[in-house]
């Protein structure tokens, strides 16, 4: 696995020009905007840079290779949830860090509603988004994960559209229901709730790549 | 070392049945047409599909449960599949070093420096030539006990690929014990290094002989219509229409060779081997 995380970092830093233009630019914002955003976009950024790894796996017959290096099928698949949750953390740090930076600098104090903050607007999306994406592209490839993305949030939409108004009450109920609990209950749900769901997808790559022909 | 048997895999094209079996301290060739099975072979041999039936083991082990540590122990050099474009050879050492216990770091830049490999360069901007040695260094630099080598000198010159056999050759000399699959549609490659050869012919093995006897026993007369019909045939596995009369393939040439004085004889090499086997009529 060492063997392929490095692959996988030398990789990336074969943008590395790229890589602290678009850090150079997070913290722009951050400084322009002074809220979280900037934070938000370096770690999507992040996330869809090691994401990017499957694509230079995937092109140019790469992978029938990589099987024939000392892994496993299952360990391709755990090093790239590591990596890819690894890399999308390191991205959510920096651009916390700027954020804290900018903070300080505008006579703000980082508190610990803001911390929370912080960390909910960031972990979650970036878990979420890795676990619908890396089954995606390991089952269609860089190229058809692409249109396999665009038909889901087509169906997503759809629902949403045909729900109509039912999905205001719906979201409403919800949202009713959740501020009846305390903090506590409602982060140990949604961590469990994050869980689970990674753990899904994780299982469903395992089989993909396990069956997968190269 | 490697054996393979009764594996089938159906495609729409054609349909894969093998048995083939490569011991310890070998170096074995798989030949045949472009579209015979053989890279395909190779992918069962490594796990890399699965096959419909039968099985494929390398060191002992079936192919789809090799562990990490066994394929430490498989060098790899695939003809159309290696790393990333985007890396550079020096990324390759470095992947290399994590990758394998018994990595050879100096021999691994040694060969590239010798090879004329600038570690710099991205694997795209080499030379069809140049990848193909990378690949074939790869896989010879961490003291693996069975290489396997689809198309190894695929892309080279005449000079490139008498080094890359070299390096080869001097593997085995290292370590006798190291076995060696190599598949490829340079006869003459094959002839030099290889001690048996499989013939695949439409996903089927055809032929299976030692090289020295290919080319010791076997061989192609020239026959006109008149000595054809005069022939004793009980030695010749395949026949051919040609122009001048037929032309028949044996595999006891010393036999014509003492009964009928004067007959035309060609050497077997694996290219006729080949051109007869697959298209001559039996």
């Amino acid at each position: 696995m060492a063997g392929l995380i490095e692959k996988d970092m030398r990789l990336i830093l074969t943008r590395k020009s790229n890589i602290l233009i678009f850090i150079l630019i997070g913290g722009l914002v951050t400084f322009q905007t002074e809220g979280i955003i900037g934070e938000n976009y370096l770690t999507l950024l992040g996330t869809l840079l090691a994401l990017s790894t499957l694509s230079y796996d995937d092109a140019d017959n790469s992978m029938t290779f990589l099987m024939t290096l000392p892994c496993t099928r299952k360990s391709y698949v755990v090093e790239k949830y590591l990596f890819i949750y690894g890399v999308s953390l390191l991205f959510g740090v920096i651009g916390s860090a700027i954020y804290i930076i900018s903070l300080y600098s505008n006579g703000g104090t980082l508190s610990a509603e803001l911390l929370e903050e912080m960390i909910v607007s960031v972990v979650p999306v970036f878990l979420l988004m890795g676990a619908l994406l890396i089954p995606i592209q390991l089952k269609y490839g860089a190229e058809r994960s692409r249109i396999a993305m665009f038909v889901l949030f087509g169906v997503f939409f759809s629902i949403i559209y045909l729900l109509g108004d039912r999905t205001t009450i719906i979201i409403g109920e919800t949202m009713q229901k959740l501020s009846s609990l305390s903090q506590a209950a409602v982060l140990a749900g949604t961590c469990i709730i994050l869980v689970a769901v990674v753990l899904i997808s994780f299982t469903v790559s395992v089989h993909i790549m396990k069956k997968k022909e190269l | 070392m490697i054996k393979v048997k009764n594996l089938k895999k159906n495609y729409s094209e054609f349909n894969l049945n093998i048995n083939l079996e490569i011991p310890e301290g070998r170096i074995t060739g798989i030949v045949g047409k472009n579209g015979a099975g053989k890279s395909t072979t190779i992918k069962a041999i490594l796990g890399l599909i699965e096959p419909d039936s039968g099985f494929a083991s390398i060191l002992g082990k079936n192919s789809h449960e090799l562990s990490v540590h066994d394929r430490t122990m498989i060098g790899v050099s695939m003809a159309e599949s290696g790393f990333s474009p985007y890396l550079r050879i020096s990324d390759v050492n470095k992947i290399l070093k994590k990758c394998y216990p018994e990595y050879e770091e100096p021999v691994f830049l040694k060969l590239c420096h010798d090879m004329g490999l600038p570690l710099n360069k991205q694997i795209k901007g080499l030379s069809t030539g140049m990848k193909a040695k990378l690949r074939v260094i790869v896989a010879l630099t961490h003291k693996a006990k069975v290489l396997v080598l689809d198309e190894p000198t695929s892309g080279l010159d005449v000079e490139a690929r008498g080094e890359v056999l070299d390096l080869i050759r001097e593997y085995l000399i290292e370590d006798e014990s190291r076995s060696v699959l190599i598949t490829s549609h340079i006869s003459s490659d094959l002839e030099n290094i290889c001690d048996d050869i499989y013939l695949i012919h439409k996903g089927e093995v055809i032929l299976h002989e030692d090289t020295d006897v290919i080319l010791g026993s076997y061989g192609v007369l020239k026959v006109d219509e008149e000595l054809y019909s005069k022939l004793d045939k009980q030695y010749i596995i395949k026949t051919k229409k040609e122009a001048y009369g037929f032309s028949c393939f044996t595999n006891e040439k010393q036999y014509y060779l003492e009964n009928y004085p004067g007959i035309t004889i060609e050497n077997g090499r694996i290219d006729e081997l080949i051109l007869m086997l697959t298209g001559g009529v039996k």
